[in-house]
């Protein structure tokens, strides 16, 4: 590794925890860990599991053991995330009553439609010259990865099509979850076919992505909600609701 | 290995489009005088005409099989574009309700929360019926629960009402307007 290179994956590798404990310090100042604990469990969980990774790299007697942590770590944030997409879609669909019917279909049909894609690709995948072991880990990455890219996008499209309003931090929760799972999805395909050849690469690619993703988080957190547009003088009065009632009716018929 | 090409692409293009969709959101937004004027007015009993299942039992009689075919499937689209039109309306309302949903009156915001709604179930229910046309016309006489297209068009007849709810420049059948100013 030359010096340019330790330089930027020592960087790359302490910056996010640096930022996400400032995003702790926030979340914890403004009462949000209230209203998503799961993603404060996350951002609390990557700062532990950076801490645990730096002392045993750094420590001789440790170093055997340090992928085990890092399996351990991986399972256990790969399952808080799914947790962080179940509390977005959450907040997207309390925000509009109306869509409360929606929620549990687009979440279990979405998962199940990406589920069988991801193990149908599990299913193609031919085993490579990579390690037994991170050969597995690195296809359950991918196909998780698959998972919560389909679903965090399934979320956006249907947000974008039913022009539905976020709360600020809740879109960059997700913006930052979409921008990781997206880079993690090509890095484990990747990690799954050539193993750790060209491992220092793909690391510093991955913690660039997680770096950007934490940068994200951390803006949407900083930056105050942006003002809603003022209020015109006359909004034309539709009667929506009752026609809505009819068509539905109609619809379910 | 080509399987992993495909996963990388996949992961590329799910960036692309997670960037794409975000985009959306980070702009400011829109001027609600300027949107008013997107609201495109939709000729009603056009439309009626068009949904209208007595005319198309006339034109079933009077049309051999192929040509009824060809017609009906060109009803169909401008039903569709019709159906997208009046989408695209309950999408500006949509804006117009999530202003007045900030509103400090709590009659405005409960009015502006209700227009929203309305809009984002609207759009649904749009969509359904926009999806219910486009398997009638890739199978004839079938649709979902093996709705005709007949019956495809009598549940299109609510929207025709609804379209004429949004209406807006004619001046007979202009929509009212809620003064939201007090």
């Amino acid at each position: 590794m030359t010096h340019f290179l330790r330089y930027m994956f020592y960087c790359l590798w302490i910056a996010p925890c640096a930022l996400q404990v400032i995003i702790l310090i926030l979340l914890a100042r403004r009462g949000l860990y209230r209203k998503f604990p799961i993603f404060t469990a996350y951002t609390a969980f990557r700062v532990c599991e950076f801490v645990a990774l730096f002392c045993v790299s750094r420590s001789v007697s440790l170093r055997t053991v340090y992928f085990q942590f890092y399996y351990l770590g991986l399972g256990i944030s790969t399952a808080l995330r799914f947790g962080i997409i179940g509390e977005i879609f959450a907040d997207v669909f309390s925000m509009h009553g109306v869509l409360h019917n929606l929620k549990r279909p687009l979440i279990r049909w979405t998962t199940a439609a990406f589920l069988i894609l991801a193990f149908s690709f599990v299913f193609y995948t031919q085993r490579s010259n990579a390690d037994p072991s991170w050969f597995t880990v690195f296809v359950l990455d991918r196909s998780s990865n698959i998972v919560q890219c389909g679903l965090v996008l399934s979320l956006l499209v249907a947000s974008r099509y039913l022009r539905l309003s976020w709360n600020r931090v809740v879109f960059g929760v997700a913006l930052g979850f979409g921008v990781l799972c997206s880079l993690e999805l090509a890095i484990a395909a990747i990690r799954s076919q050539v193993g750790s050849s060209a491992h220092l690469l793909l690391d510093l690619v991955d913690m660039g992505g997680y770096f950007s993703s934490v940068l994200i988080w951390l803006y949407y957190l900083i930056t105050p909600e942006r003002r809603p547009p003022s209020i015109p003088d006359n909004i034309p009065d539709v009667d929506l609701e009752a026609w809505n009632d009819e068509l539905e009716s109609l619809l379910t018929r | 290995m080509m399987i992993t090409i495909i996963l990388v692409l996949a992961g590329f293009l799910s960036l692309a489009a997670v960037l794409f969709l975000a985009k959306g959101h980070a702009e400011p937004p829109a001027n609600l005088a300027n949107l008013r004027k997107r609201i495109r007015p939709l000729d009603l009993e056009a439309f009626r005409n068009l949904i209208d299942s007595r005319d198309e039992d006339f034109l079933r009689g009077a049309l051999e099989r192929s040509q009824f075919r060809a017609v009906q499937r060109a009803r169909m689209m401008a039903v569709v574009e019709y159906i997208a039109c009046a989408s695209g309306n309950a999408a500006i309302l949509h804006s117009f309700g999530e202003a007045a949903r900030h509103s400090p009156n709590p009659s405005v915001a409960a009015a502006g929360q209700r227009l929203a709604n309305s809009a984002i179930r609207f759009r649904l229910n749009a969509l359904q019926c926009v999806l219910r046309l486009y398997l009638a016309m890739l199978i004839p006489g079938a649709g979902v629960n093996k709705m005709s297209v007949a019956e495809g068009y009598e549940r299109m007849t609510a929207l025709v009402a609804l379209l004429g709810c949004m209406q807006y420049k004619k001046p007979d059948t202009q929509i009212s307007v809620l003064p939201l100013a007090s």
